[in-house]
This record gives structure tokens, C-alpha cells and sequence, in this order.
């Protein structure tokens, strides 16, 4: 790659080329200029893609020119200015700047720069990107998604909200792929999925015999994500002490593993995720409010699939041609498939769609699909994408009813189907949660009370 | 050229300057010794910039102080 600095200032232009050339690759070449008439002979003549622009050349805002130029020769052009004034600003994004930055530039800014010009590079077309790697037509979360360009320049976190099955892992690796790409790791912790007291060794790591059963030393995951992605799936479910804890690791970058008199430093990335209610945890002194204001530095919703409804088709058309075998569906399968309300969202279509393509016919009629949606023998009608479901009532749920109130009844029915459902998982609170599709909140909260009439019955 | 326009041009230049001349004594330390070519580059021209944030600095007060009277 050819990169050209153009500065008439022969000092401020050394000073950047020799910062460039600690960080570009050993096959880059760095070319230099100090006044217009040789830099657009250079675009003109050479194969340039990044191009440096100090605003003030021979004459005031000559580099404004350049911008132009630049652009002609398909070079990437960030202009460089010591100006501050917005309406000069204006006009070099207007002439098609892809940054403006700020004299002098140090090696940090510089890498960002590179970084946003390689992804920018990678992926021309950004709406392109999400289309291939999460499908979706939803003008909401394509907006929301053309965020990456300021999150991959500024070190905020991300946070990823959006209910179970909405694909935030996956956006979570998309956005370290642009990020961070094969530069670092990218360490995925669910934090719903191992107890409370085992959070804290997860996340710092530990000396050999800090506590009982530390017979070695363990690195924690903010050490594995140094250089990386350190991605906190289920962060609501974080405990309010290692909240504190994290808090301060996000903001020094560096945390004592437990039992350890030794810091140790990690930049990591941070992304977290979530599909609870968090300001309604934080209302309840479930989560900090410190804590949330430093995870939610970009906020990205990921809305349920009822309500882009539009992203349907496009999903069951995307999953059918992923997988190996080839099948099709008849108008009313897929008609029946556009008007499910997918609670479980994309991961539930995919599901269904994988469960097609191992059905012995290729052909796949409306009736498969009602089979395997499970509603056979219920009453499938279309409201607004809700599916209506009639149950059978027993009359001796109507006497308890009326004997002890509907809540009552409700919140008992409710408490027999989490830990029906939990036990039926082999007492895995995830995959329970997710076929629940509740809160991990929610699925204590519920838990927490059964545990507590049990208690009491004792 | 407007009184506020050129103190504010005027006060460019002094940060630009300084900014630019600190990044290159960093340089400079970073490379020393072992990178004769850098440096017999930078210095002169270390040198020259504060030979001009001086110039540009006196420039500054005598600006201030006409505006003063």
C-alpha cells in the first residue's frame, strides 16, 4: 500500500512519518511532500490509498483542494489541521474528508485511523456487511449498525440489548471481527451460567491457593482478552460486587487476580450483553448505575422478530440455502412460517428451518410445519403476528381459582412450569431460560420464591 | 485581516508549533543515539521551530499589548 504525507511544515511532516512508519507494514511505502503541486503529481502518478492532508499548505486551506483530487484517484484522504474553526471543519467533511484530525497526531490516533481505513477498505458497502453477516432489512438496526465506524474509532463499550435469540452473540462477534479481527481473542462469558461465587475467579483469575481448591494458578478472562474482545453475555445476572470490581478494571485497565499482590494490565474491548430491563434492575438496586453508564457506551437494540416482521421471509430464505440439502416449501408452509410470532426469535427459525431440512421429503407441506410448530390442536389464527392459543381448562383449575384468586393460581402455575422445565434440563438455567424465554431475573426471582415456600413448609 | 482574526491565527500557529516541537523531542529521545539519519534531519529543523515559536510568541504580546491600548 501506498501512503502519501503532505505537510509543508518539514518537522510536524517527519515527526508523522516516522510515527506511520512504526506502524504500518514492512510492505507499505511511505511517500512525502511538502507543497500542492508535487502532492497531485504523486496522486496522479502513483498508486496512492491513504493520504495524509495538512490543511494549510503554500496558502491557506490549499489542502481542501487536494480532498478532491484525492478522492478522483480513489485514494482515502484525512486531512490534518491544527483549525479548529467548525465552518472549515464542515467544508472538509463536505469535500469528502474521511477524518479530520487534530495536529499533532499521536500513535494511538494514528492506529485507529488505520484501523477505520482497513475496515473501511474491507467493507465498502456497510449495509453489504450486515446483509451478509446478519440478515436483516430492518432500517433500524441497519442505522443503528452504522455506528461501527465511530465505535472501532472511539475504546467505548458496547452494550447489546434485545431479548433471547435476537442474535447478539453473533453481533457481538461482528463487530470484534471488524474491530479487532484475528488480532486478538474474543473470550465469551455467560455470566447467567455459572454461579455467583465462581464469577469473580472466572473474570480476575487466581494464585495458587487463594482460596479452597486454587491448586494452581488460573489466568482470569480479562487477561485472555488483552489485545482482544471480552465479550459478558447475560450481564445483568453479574453480581453487584463484581460489578464494582469490573468497573474499575474497565477504567484503569489493569486488576489484581485474586490472591495476587501483582497487578496485571489488559486492554480489552468490552461488549456486554442483555436481554433484561436493565434501568428497572438498576431501580431495584439490582444493578449499579455506575456500572451500566460505563458498559452502555454504544447502545444497540436488536428488536424481536414480531417486530420487523419484514426480516422474516429474508431469514427463512437465508437458513434454507445454508444448509447442504436443498428442500422446498409449499405456499401455506410458508405462509404459516411468515405469520409465526417466533417467540424464540432467529434462533427458533433457524431451529425450525434445520428441523425441515432432515425431514425425509423434500417437499415441505403446511402440516409439517404445524407438527412441528407443536400447535396441531390449537387454534391457529393471525392477529397482528400473535398466535391465539385455546387450552383445555380443567375444572378443577377453575375451583382453585376461585377459591384462592386468579394471581395466586397464576403465580403457582407459573412456579410449576419454571421448575418443571428446569428440571427437565438436567437443572441447566440457561437452555431453561431460553425455552422459557423470561429474564434470568425473572427465572431466579421465580426460583428464589419456590425455593423460599419450600423453606417454609419445612 | 480583522484584530481578532489574526490574534486567533497568531495563537494557531504558537500551538501548532509548540505541539509539533514537543512531538519531535520525543522523537528525538526515542532515537538517541542510534538513528543518526533521523536525527541529523530533526535537529536543524528542531532548532528552526523554536527559533519560529519564539518569533511568533513575541508577535503574540505585541498583539496583546496593542489591543490592550
Amino acid at each position: 500500500m501506498n501512503i502519501l504525507v503532505i505537510d509543508d511544515d518539514d518537522l510536524a511532516r517527519i515527526n508523522l512519518t516516522h510515527i506511520l512508519s512504526g506502524i504500518i507494514l514492512p510492505e507499505d511505502i511511505l511517500l512525502e511532500t511538502s507543497n500542492q503541486k508535487d502532492a497531485l503529481n504523486i496522486l496522479a502518478q502513483e498508486d496512492i490509498e491513504l493520504v495524509f492532508i495538512d490543511l494549510d499548505l503554500e496558502k491557506e486551506l490549499a489542502g481542501l483542494e487536494i480532498i478532491s483530487k484525492a478522492l478522483e484517484h480513489d485514494a482515502y484522504p484525512i486531512v490534518l489541521s491544527g483549525r479548529e474553526e467548525s465552518e472549515v471543519v464542515e467544508v472538509a467533511y463536505e469535500k469528502g474528508c474521511a477524518d479530520f484530525l487534530s495536529k499533532p497526531l499521536t500513535k494511538d490516533a494514528l492506529k485507529l485511523v488505520l484501523q477505520k481505513f482497513h475496515f473501511s477498505k474491507k467493507y465498502k458497502n456497510l449495509k453489504g456487511v450486515i446483509f451478509e453477516k446478519y440478515v436483516t432489512q430492518d432500517d433500524k438496526i441497519v442505522r443503528q449498525l452504522k455506528k461501527i465506524d465511530e465505535i472501532i474509532l472511539s475504546e467505548m463499550p458496547v452494550l447489546l440489548r434485545g431479548p433471547s435469540g435476537t442474535g447478539k452473540t453473533q453481533m457481538a462477534r461482528i463487530i470484534h471481527d471488524a474491530i479487532i479481527g484475528s488480532r486478538g481473542e474474543f473470550i465469551h462469558l455467560n455470566c447467567a451460567e455459572i454461579p455467583e461465587n465462581l464469577v469473580e475467579s472466572e473474570l480476575f483469575g487466581y494464585k495458587k491457593g487463594a482460596f479452597t481448591g486454587a491448586d494452581k494458578d488460573k489466568k482470569g478472562l480479562l487477561e485472555l482478552a488483552n489485545k482482544g474482545t471480552l465479550f459478558l453475555d447475560e450481564i445483568a445476572s453479574m453480581p453487584l460486587t463484581t460489578q464494582q470490581k469490573l468497573l474499575l478494571a474497565i477504567e484503569e485497565k489493569t486488576f489484581y487476580p485474586l490472591g495476587s499482590e501483582k497487578v496485571v494490565k489488559s486492554n480489552f474491548r468490552l461488549i456486554s450483553a442483555t436481554c433484561d430491563d436493565i434501568e428497572e434492575n438498576i431501580e431495584r438496586g439490582e444493578f449499579r448505575n455506575d456500572f451500566y453508564y460505563r458498559i452502555a457506551g454504544y447502545k444497540i437494540l436488536l428488536p424481536p422478530l414480531k417486530d420487523r416482521p419484514g426480516d422474516i421471509p429474508l431469514l427463512i430464505d437465508y437458513f434454507l440455502k445454508s444448509g447442504p440439502r436443498r428442500i422446498v416449501l409449499n405456499s401455506k408452509a410458508h405462509a404459516l412460517l411468515e405469520q409465526y410470532a417466533w417467540p424464540g426469535n432467529v434462533r427458533e427459525l433457524k431451529q425450525v428451518i434445520g428441523r425441515l431440512q432432515a425431514k425425509s421429503s423434500g417437499i415441505i407441506s403446511d402440516g409439517d410445519i404445524k407438527q412441528l410448530l407443536g400447535v396441531i390442536t390449537s387454534e391457529v389464527v393471525d392477529s397482528g403476528g400473535f398466535l391465539e392459543i385455546s387450552y383445555d381448562i380443567s375444572s378443577e383449575l377453575i375451583e382453585q381459582v376461585l377459591e384462592l384468586g386468579l394471581l395466586k393460581v397464576m403465580a403457582n402455575l407459573e412456579k410449576v412450569i419454571v421448575q418443571n422445565i428446569y428440571e427437565t434440563n438436567g437443572q441447566k438455567v440457561r437452555t431453561s431460560i431460553q425455552q422459557l424465554q423470561i429474564s434470568t431475573n425473572r427465572f431466579y426471582k421465580i426460583m428464589k420464591h419456590s425455593e423460599k415456600q419450600e423453606d417454609d413448609n419445612e | 485581516m480583522s484584530k481578532n482574526d489574526k490574534m486567533m491565527t497568531l495563537t494557531h500557529n504558537l500551538t501548532s508549533s509548540i505541539s509539533s516541537l514537543v512531538q519531535a523531542v520525543e522523537i528525538i529521545a526515542e532515537c538517541w543515539p542510534e538513528n543518526r539519519e533521523l536525527l541529523d534531519r530533526m535537529i536543524p529543523l528542531t532548532k528552526d521551530k523554536g527559533a519560529d515559536v519564539l518569533l511568533i510568541w513575541e508577535e503574540l504580546k505585541e498583539e496583546l499589548r496593542s489591543n490592550e491600548n
